[in-house]
């Protein structure tokens, strides 16, 4: 068995997986990675299962230092990863040796990396899921955020570095949407104006939704039982602000949902930082449906060959 | 244009299909918060985990509808529907009904937004916690936070709008009340309702297959308590006493009638 030791946390470190489902019933929160795309990319890279956990890390890495000879992938942001000094660009899968040391130089580009290793990382195994769930308190490390010395077991492993065939990061402002469960409560012209113009993601933005900043939505006619609302779900509260809900979101909510996000572009809004402008734009149900397939079908592509740069010792 | 594409066949055990984007599916039983369509609600959630369909992720049972969550790569929105529809509807009433009896201290430190209510309602303190405490409410739903059960409905003359800045951080065990709704927060999360007592009871548990103790369908009954009467559940929970007071409720499940009465 090899570990990881937390040398410094960086701003929000945390265990994730597929997250917890079958229990929105009882009001669950799915949870999970919010970009699943990236993590895919970071779990096939090292050579996982799609169930095992990865870390999700945002914005600002940590330090991290390897105990034991293991091997790892990572996809999605770029946010300055280096091994001993030396760059480890995002996309690829490497071996890593015992007292080798990740490091962080800051964002480059998107907000969210997954960093996943051989076998998985460790964690709370909590109604089949060893997701972080911050808000309940539940899943990864005692349900909270990595911090300084915490370790993890890892899985062994070596290999061939590896790079991944497409980019592994889905940047970009556009994000596609259908009209949601409760557009025709809206005015007609609630869903032109969301399309209108760009939205600005704000600092109040975290892992169970995005609050939006720009043209006012007009709001939705009388009143609305609190149903269930899915993931993606763009809902209109009184402030007439939009919020996009991501797989942190509790199961029923009480704001009208005008539209929703495709699944394909799900891992968009996951790497946009606060302060990024956003750009939603009305799709039909069959261009959703080839956008998901476009973005899954590059799984089935093969890796590339080992790319220069990856330090041997 | 005209995106939602309503399902008109004669015979579908919900009223409308509204599709909630290209991996959910709402069905809609209603458009009030009322028993007979939360019981059509909850009859078609049995139905659903019954036949425990491969490729649904989540069933999400509301006031007046339900959501299906699904594998896009699984189902297809039409072939989806169309089995729904098919599904021979669970019959009978379902598991036994019960009724729990929760331990409430109203006020002070427990329930902090008890006097600013009772004010705005033009009630005495006590007088609103009396009447809170004095019915039984019917457990519609569970969500919006893990085990919430949103239960109703409260008396016109305890209807308040929620508050005007959501709290931060409710305490778990809160019990709370927000325009015709009463429930309780069984863990700490965030929460925009006015907070009228707390339960030392623990309502939801991670480590059990079964995390809640009660389910839709089930009535719920607030009980004052004393400070001290609090104190000792408090201790008793703490060494791992369930002491939710349980028995069934024979005549609210065949009888299905007005939760106001």
């Amino acid at each position: 068995m090899a570990a990881i030791r937390v040398v410094k946390p960086g701003l929000l470190t945390t265990i994730q997986d597929r997250g917890r489902t079958g229990y929105g019933h009882l009001g669950v929160p799915q949870g999970g990675a919010l970009d699943g795309y990236a993590m895919r990319w970071a779990q096939r890279l090292a050579g996982c299962a799609e169930v095992d956990a990865v870390l999700e890390i945002t914005l600002l890495g940590p330090t991290l230092e390897v105990l034991g000879d293991t091997y790892a992938g990572l996809a999605g942001a770029d946010l300055g990863a280096l091994v001993n000094g030396e760059a480890w660009p995002a996309g690829t899968g490497r071996n890593l040796r015992s007292k080798d040391v990740i490091s962080f130089t800051g964002p480059k580009e998107g907000l969210r990396a997954y960093l996943a290793f051989a076998g998985g990382v460790s964690g709370d195994l909590v109604l089949g899921s060893r997701a972080t769930d911050i808000q309940s308190r539940v899943g990864g490390l005692a349900g909270r955020a990595l911090r300084a010395n915490d370790e993890l077991e890892v899985g062994e492993g070596a290999g061939s570095p590896v790079q991944a065939p497409v980019p592994t990061l889905c940047g970009g402002e556009r994000v596609r949407i259908l009209p949601g469960p409760r557009h025709d409560q809206f005015p007609e012209d609630a869903l032109p104006t969301l399309t209108a113009t760009r939205y600005r993601v704000t600092t109040q933005s975290d892992r169970v939704g995005m609050r939006l900043e720009g043209l006012p939505v007009p709001n939705a006619a009388g009143s609305t039982i609190s149903e269930g609302v899915p993931i993606g779900a763009i809902e209109i509260p009184p402030s007439a602000q939009p919020i996009v809900l991501l797989h942190g979101r509790g199961t029923i909510g009480g704001y009208p949902v005008i539209a929703t996000a495709i699944t394909a572009d799900l891992p968009v809004l996951a790497q946009l930082r606060p302060g990024d402008a956003l750009r939603f734009e009305l799709v039909g149900a069959q261009e959703a449906r080839l956008a998901l397939e476009d973005l899954c079908g590059v799984f089935a592509l093969p890796f590339l060959p080992a790319i220069a740069g990856e330090s041997r010792k | 244009m005209s995106p939602v594409r309503i399902c008109a066949r004669a015979k579908t055990p919900w009223r409308r299909a509204l599709p909630a984007g290209d991996a959910a599916v709402l069905l809609e039983f209603g458009d009030r918060i009322a028993e007979d369509v939360n019981e059509e609600v909850q009859r078609f959630a049995r139905t659903l985990f019954k036949a425990e369909i491969p490729g649904i992720r989540g069933i999400v049972p509301s006031y007046a509808s339900l959501l299906v969550e699904y594998d896009p790569f699984a189902w297809a929105y039409e072939t989806l529907l169309e089995m729904l529809a098919s599904l021979p509807l669970t019959k009978g009433e379902g598991p036994q009904r019960r009724r729990h009896v929760i331990p409430v201290l109203y006020g002070g430190d427990a329930g902090p937004d008890l006097e600013e209510a009772a004010q705005a309602l033009g009630l005495p303190p006590a007088e609103l916690a009396k009447r809170h405490a004095d019915r039984d409410y019917r457990i519609y739903c569970l969500g919006f936070s893990p085990g919430f059960p949103l239960c109703g409905v409260l008396p016109e003359e305890l209807r308040l709008p929620r508050r005007a800045t959501p709290r931060t951080k409710v305490p778990p065990g809160s019990v709370a009340i927000a325009g015709m709704q009463t429930g309780i927060y069984p863990l700490e999360s965030a929460g925009g309702w006015h907070l009228i007592g707390r339960t030392p009871l623990r309502l939801f548990r991670w480590d059990q297959p079964d995390p809640v103790p009660f389910q839709p369908g089930d009535t719920l009954r607030f009980r004052v308590v004393t400070k001290e009467e609090y104190r000792t559940l408090e201790e008793r929970v703490a060494s791992g006493d369930t002491i939710l007071e349980t028995s069934a409720s024979p005549e609210e499940a065949a009888h299905g009638g007005d939760p106001r009465r």
